[in-house]
């Protein structure tokens, strides 16, 4: 079966720059969602998926064809976010979200303090093993994608998730949940 | 050290990735009550972290993205076209006078594909410099450069002055909510050779910063509180970036 991205992606390197609308129309939302959810702001999620189509579109003469597109443009975000996150003087936006909309019961509090209390276990994390964890628990990433996007082995994407988990559940516990 | 078997097999219960084999030697395993510790604490922290997962988030940038990619491809075509010339005249008897006929019609039609560019002139900018305290300031420290974004109300406009100290070239893009805002005008208060500024959609785009500082004025459409956003980027990359609450 010939990959449906492969195609759009010829004719953008033909000329035909609405292809390359319609790559950023089926993936723009999920770009989206990493990058949010590296970063936790939303303008700058933003920014990123923005830069990242244009260094693709930009950069696509170099795409190997052999590879998946989705996998392409997600490292590049990945890549953006990562790097965006290191630099950024936002601050989050979980905050503002958890603050939106009214509290109306115990359990709703009690889920906003938890949602905090993890956030920040998660924050305390390394790059690499914070990128495992939000590509599989956040992003539903297979072990196959997760390999493909990061270019490194599956034994070694489990081994390092098994790392990443045991470092979660450490902080967790030391945040006292 | 906790049994490698055991940490393999609760992550892959985690996974739902266990053989009925791998459950047997599980349940074995978590006979010992310390294995059932560690079993447990994993696992509920899995779930823990499985219930704070926030929604889907929802954006639509396809159209602005679009004619972003679109700007940059007529900037290109007309940076080859450029180049092209150049390389066709260089030696020619007549090259330098054709060159700067050619050179004049393209610099006719990068004029005509360049997004509006609004201009502020000396007298405006007397009358609102009059005072130069600003309501402001937003400091910038990063490596291989430092500087500030002032603020500075007025009636009908916000000033947003930008203002590094950097001797590399630093790119600066100023995003504003466009139903609050209209752009009114740029100035850059040097006229070096490679400061230039481009507004397009939401945003303006400032060339160049190095010993440059540019003034931009946004007028309000609205008189509510809102944010722009600011990002310095050298060459296509971000170095820095913040958001700016306009609350008069």
């Amino acid at each position: 079966m010939i990959d449906n991205d492969i195609l759009l992606v010829n004719e953008t390197l033909n000329g035909k720059i609405e292809s390359f609308g319609m790559l950023v129309e089926k993936y723009q939302n999920t770009m989206f969602n990493l990058a949010y959810k590296v970063t936790m702001n939303k303008d700058l999620a933003k920014d990123i998926v923005q830069d990242s189509f244009i260094r693709a579109f930009e950069k696509l003469k170099s795409f190997n064809q052999e590879k998946r597109f989705f996998s392409w443009i997600y490292r590049i975000t990945l890549n953006e976010s990562i790097n965006a996150k290191k630099r950024s003087r936002f601050t989050d936006n979980l905050l503002e979200d958890l603050a939106g909309g009214d509290i109306t019961t115990a359990e709703e509090i009690e889920k906003r303090e938890l949602m905090l209390k993890i956030k920040k276990s998660i924050d305390q994390l390394d790059d690499k093993y914070k990128t495992l964890i939000i590509l599989k628990h956040y992003q539903e990433l297979s072990y196959d994608e997760m390999s493909e996007v990061l270019n490194i082995p599956i034994g070694k994407v489990k081994s390092r998730l098994y790392t990443a988990r045991e470092y979660l559940r450490i902080n967790i516990e030391k945040t006292g949940q | 050290m906790k049994n490698q078997l055991l940490i393999e097999l609760t992550n892959k219960f985690i996974d739902k990735e266990l053989t009925s084999d791998n459950q047997l030697v599980l349940n074995d395993l978590l006979k010992d009550p310390d294995n059932k510790k560690y079993f447990e604490s994993m696992v509920n922290a899995i779930d823990k972290l499985k219930r704070c997962k926030t929604p889907e988030q929802y954006i639509d940038i396809k159209n602005q993205l679009m004619s972003k990619i679109s700007q940059r491809r007529k900037e290109n075509i007309m940076e080859k076209i450029l180049e092209g010339l150049s390389s066709v005249f260089i030696g020619s008897k007549y090259g330098y006078a054709v060159s700067f006929g050619l050179g004049g019609l393209v610099v006719g039609l990068l004029l005509f594909i360049q997004p509006a560019n609004y201009h502020v002139d000396d007298t405006f900018l007397k009358g609102v410099m009059a005072s130069p305290d600003y309501d402001k300031t937003y400091y910038l420290e990063e490596q291989g450069f430092t500087g500030a974004v002032n603020i500075k109300y007025s009636q009908d406009m916000v000033l947003i002055d930008v203002n590094l100290k950097t001797n590399e070239n630093i790119d600066c893009k100023l995003n504003y909510d466009k139903t609050r805002f209209a752009l009114f005008g740029v100035k850059p208060l040097s006229n070096n050779e490679g400061s230039k500024f481009a507004s397009h959609g939401n945003s303006v785009r400032l060339s160049n910063l190095d010993s440059n500082q540019y003034l931009v004025f946004l007028r309000y459409l609205q008189k509510n509180d809102s944010k722009v956003h600011v990002s310095f980027y050298s060459g296509s990359m971000m170095v820095a970036n913040l958001t700016i609450d306009i609350t008069k």
